[in-house]
């Protein structure tokens, strides 16, 4: 038993067939071939396009949903022969308007799924109180679920999914609905969580976030690997770009189109920037566009000049058009 | 062992407070109180039309017993379906729960509720329509008002399984009170049905229950129609048993197919 990672993808596959007449069906192909590893204690980026397989991906490793091909471990269990013994190991933040009981109070959702999981009855109320306060929920603890906004249940699912001190968390989206004073708390958690020898895996839309918290990232895209690295070497080596920052005094309405046509250049965009204007430039990496770009705009025009490593956004965006 | 307990009756309660629909005083009162006594005043009242007055006694019986398996259909399908539709499915089949616990503890907040209805209609039975209870060995009601709740119980929690592969509860909840009312004897005797009726009748809920409950009203002891009871409890154990089983088929194929997450 490898507990060398405390998550092991081998060659996952999914694939959803919808449909009730035998060989009329259609058949959705969320995942494939995927492997990868997660050491313990680290935060690990799932990212991709809607539809990718992310969800799909978490409900495969929290023993939801069970994989058509290949096969997966968490801390060492296999998620599918294995799922009692995962279970006790994992906690999973789903998220949603749905999976909570909308006539019970946030209190009654919680406590009702410490018991659920057997948790010690004492246990389970102190981490209750613990955790609803941690979330901002102290003061709506005993109003109905069905009053709650959609930022507050997702703010329950947190506490929730944190209820039983899991050591492998799967979080799906969590800062989704979540004001930005809700979602800097969440984003001040993780690491604290992962302090403790906890290990998660997170899916986000939001780069920002993935690039701030993630150790390591895999990007997916229909359901296959395209990338995995730390965010860094996404950055520079997956997305080969270099971007070129320049601010302007004087700008020509040609100057996008002509930037653009320069050989290597993937993306302009301009940008004003007080009185005078920001352009910016997706260059492929190796091409040496930096003098057709400064003989295009005229040496005279520019008052600043910058090149950077692109953003994980830019990254993201190059990688998967 | 305490532990256990506590959390037993907490997902009991919970799960009952969360997914049965009818904890409201309208619809509670109406559901376990006014609507089996019509059943009972209505049944009766045509018996006696139809010239069957010596009957009267048999109709009061069987309709009130019945309240028993149209609560318990109601109650407990509803938290199955409900499961479902609210997507808190997921929650116990990535849980930690031992699922015959899980399974089992749906029903327990809904057993009184059957004892209250039958209850209440036999009482009323007496109130409106000279149920006679002059006869009647006390011990033996009691006793089986308890069994037949119980084995109504379990048969309900069975049928809560295609609460959530239907994603529906009105039809199965219809089809469980329909097979009840038609075979087990409660206004037809099960010795007047079609053939095949009378069979399934001996393997339904409640005809067992029935027959001895009857009995007892015409004088007959605890100890007279103790047979019945345990038959009736063997029948109830067996949907138990089969409804547990088949509680974790459709797990397995919830995980298999992927689509229980979706409720429409
Ligand atoms: N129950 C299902 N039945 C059929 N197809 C499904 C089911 N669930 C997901 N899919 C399909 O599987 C693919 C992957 O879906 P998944 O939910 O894993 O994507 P995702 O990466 O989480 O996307 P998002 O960013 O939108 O949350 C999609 O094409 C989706 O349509
Ligand atoms: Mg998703």
């Amino acid at each position: 038993m490898n507990r060398d990672f405390a998550i092991e993808c081998e060659s996952l596959g999914r694939i959803y067939r919808s449909g009730s007449i035998p060989g009329r069906g259609r058949e959705t192909v969320a995942l494939s071939d995927l492997t990868v590893q997660v050491p313990n204690g680290v935060v690990f980026g799932l990212l991709g396009p809607n539809g990718a397989g992310k969800t799909t991906t978490i409900r495969i490793l929290s023993t939801l949903l069970t994989p058509t091909s290949g096969s997966a471990r968490v801390l060492g269990y296999d998620v599918v022969k294995q799922a009692k013994q995962v279970r006790e190991r994992i906690g999973f933040i789903l998220g949603g308007d749905r999976g909570l009981y909308g006539r019970l109070t946030g209190k009654q959702n919680v406590r009702y799924f410490g018991a659920l999981n057997r948790l010690n009855p004492k246990t389970a109320k102190r981490r209750a109180n613990e955790l609803l306060e941690r979330v901002g929920l102290a003061s709506a603890a005993d109003t109905l679920v069905e009053e709650y906004s959609r930022g507050m249940k997702q703010r329950l699912h947190i506490a929730r999914g944190l209820l039983t001190d899991p050591e492998v968390i799967f979080m799906d989206e969590p800062t989704i609905g979540l004001d930005p004073m809700g979602a800097q708390e969440l984003r001040q958690y993780i690491p604290e969580l992962v302090g403790q020898g906890k290990t998660i895996l997170l899916t986000t839309h939001y780069m920002l976030e993935a690039d701030m918290l993630c150790d390591e990232i895999a990007l997916i895209d229909r359901g296959r690997l395209v990338a995995l690295g730390t965010p860094d070497e996404i950055k520079r080596n997956f997305s080969r770009l270099t971007i070129f920052e320049i601010v302007v005094n004087q700008t020509t309405e040609t100057l996008t189109a002509e930037l653009s046509n320069i050989d290597g250049v993937q993306h302009v965009e301009a940008s004003a920037e007080g009185i005078f204007q920001k352009i910016t430039i997706a260059v492929k990496a190796g091409v040496d566009a930096r003098d057709k770009i400064q003989a295009t705009i005229g040496v005279q025009r520019i008052e600043n000049l910058v090149a950077r490593d692109p953003t994980l956004e830019e990254a993201y965006v190059s990688i998967l058009t | 062992m305490t532990a256990f307990l506590t959390n037993f009756f907490l997902r009991a309660y919970y799960s009952y407070k969360g997914l049965f629909l009818w904890l409201n005083w309208t619809a509670f009162i109406s559901n376990v109180f006014i609507a089996p006594v019509v059943f009972v005043v209505i049944v009766t009242l045509t018996g006696r039309f139809a010239g069957q007055s010596d009957s009267a006694n048999s109709y009061v019986i069987g309709m009130a017993t019945y309240a028993i398996p149209v609560i318990l259909s109601g109650g407990i399908l509803q938290s199955f379906c409900y499961e479902r539709t609210f997507g808190t499915l997921s929650l116990i089949y990535a849980s930690r729960s031992n699922r015959w616990v899980t399974y089992w503890s749906k029903g327990l907040l809904h057993y009184p509720n059957a004892l209250l209805a039958a209850s209440t209609s036999l009482f009323f039975g007496w109130l409106l329509l000279d149920l006679d209870f002059s006869g009647l060995s006390w011990p033996a009601l009691i006793v089986l008002l308890l069994v037949i709740s119980f084995s109504c119980l379990c048969f309900c929690l069975f049928m809560g399984n295609f609460a959530i592969a239907l994603r529906e509860w009105i039809l199965p909840a219809a089809i469980a009170n329909g097979i009840v009312l038609i075979t087990s004897g409660v206004v037809v005797p099960i010795d007047q049905l079609p053939g095949f009726l009378g069979e399934i009748g001996r393997v339904v809920p409640l005809t067992h229950g029935l027959s001895a409950l009857r009995a007892a009203f015409e004088g007959a002891s605890l100890g007279d129609v103790i047979d019945d009871i345990v038959y009736e409890l063997v029948v109830g154990l067996s949907y138990l048993i089969a409804g547990g089983l088949l509680f974790s088929l459709l797990e397995a194929n919830a995980k298999r197919t992927g689509t229980y997450e979706s409720a429409i």
